[in-house]
């Protein structure tokens, strides 16, 4: 495979999600599915520079969307890619 | 010779696995040898496939890992044409596909979000055409509207602005039409059977096109060659 194709397939997610596609598919037909890390867990954080425009974007969209925080839209994102994350994980307990 | 064409958008439900069945029925009616690959991960074709059933007729296959251009090369040895469903959101297996396809179909409906998708997917068949592994030979792509209804004013539109923006677009349209969701029940494309009905009649409108774009490829490929 070429550098040039290898480059372009690293920017995209794999179609299955490696082997936690059909973890994801099952979960989005049974949410209930008792397959989320545990809410005890320890946590930890993530540091990632971004461009300016998206950061900027991501804060337009938290403004329209009370609902949603920054964290809350990167945590689905990675879900959709067949990450596990449990809701609680996602929701603002600030806003409650 | 054997064609494939793949059918790519990262906007989930825009057709693209109707369309894929409805043309695979048609070239089946035309006497064609069909095979149609299911890359997408839903498997949507593969899970309602019955070998017994009347889809039966036309081979299909499940790929959804980023072995389908093994895959291609592989059923291109047995198979006039083969028609590649991918998933509906940008992923590499839709691109391994792309860059294994004779002609990239990019189905969209009249909506703002499914265009801008169709617009995004047309920037990676871009970026994959100028990989070696396509060796200046750019992936030929052409834009279709699905589930427009008839006789309206906004898919003319639509159709019209794209193609002032430079994009490649077929004339014919997948109206929107119930035989479609009714296709869905016995997991049947409605013009495999019913090859008069209004919807084979645009499916044929739309083969037909691709027939037309396929002459040419080949023409060209010859005259490379």
């Amino acid at each position: 495979m070429s550098k040039q194709l290898n480059s372009i397939l690293n920017k995209l997610p794999h179609a299955t999600a490696s082997k936690n596609a059909s973890l994801a598919i099952s979960e989005a037909e049974n949410p209930r599915t008792p397959n989320l890390k545990s809410a005890k867990e320890k946590m930890s954080r993530i540091v990632a520079p971004v461009p300016y425009s998206l950061k900027q974007e991501l804060k337009r969209y938290v403004v329209e969307h009370p609902e949603e925080t920054e964290k809350s839209l990167i945590l689905k994102g990675l879900r959709t890619l067949g990450f596990t994350i449990a809701d609680e994980y996602i929701e603002d307990k600030r806003k409650k | 010779m054997s064609f494939v064409i793949v059918l790519a958008t990262s906007k989930g439900g825009a057709g693209k696995t109707t369309l894929a069945t409805c043309l695979a029925a048609h070239w089946y009616n035309m006497g064609m040898k069909i095979a149609v690959i299911d890359a997408d991960p839903q498997g949507s074709i593969i899970k309602s496939y019955d070998p017994e059933g009347p889809m039966g007729c036309i081979s299909v296959f499940s790929d959804p890992e980023t072995t389908i251009g093994n895959t291609i090369k592989e059923k291109k040895e047995d198979y006039d044409l083969i028609i590649v469903d991918t998933g509906g959101f940008s992923n590499q297996t839709a691109a391994m596909a792309l860059v294994n396809a004779d002609l990239a179909l990019i189905p969209s409906k009249a909506s703002a979000l499914d265009i801008q998708r169709a617009i995004e997917t047309h920037g990676l068949i871009k970026d994959l055409s100028f990989t070696p592994e396509r060796a200046g030979n750019p992936i030929v792509y052409r834009m279709i509207l699905t589930m427009t209804v008839q006789g309206t004013v906004i898919a003319r539109q639509v159709k019209q602005e794209l193609k002032e923006m430079g994009y490649l677009l077929l004339d014919g349209e997948l109206h929107n039409r119930v035989v479609y969701q009714e296709g869905t029940l016995d997991a049947t494309p409605p013009n495999l059977l019913e090859q008069n009905s209004a919807a084979a009649m645009d499916v044929a409108a739309i083969a037909r096109e691709i027939s037309l774009v396929r002459e040419k490829i080949e023409i060209s490929t010859k005259k490379i060659a």
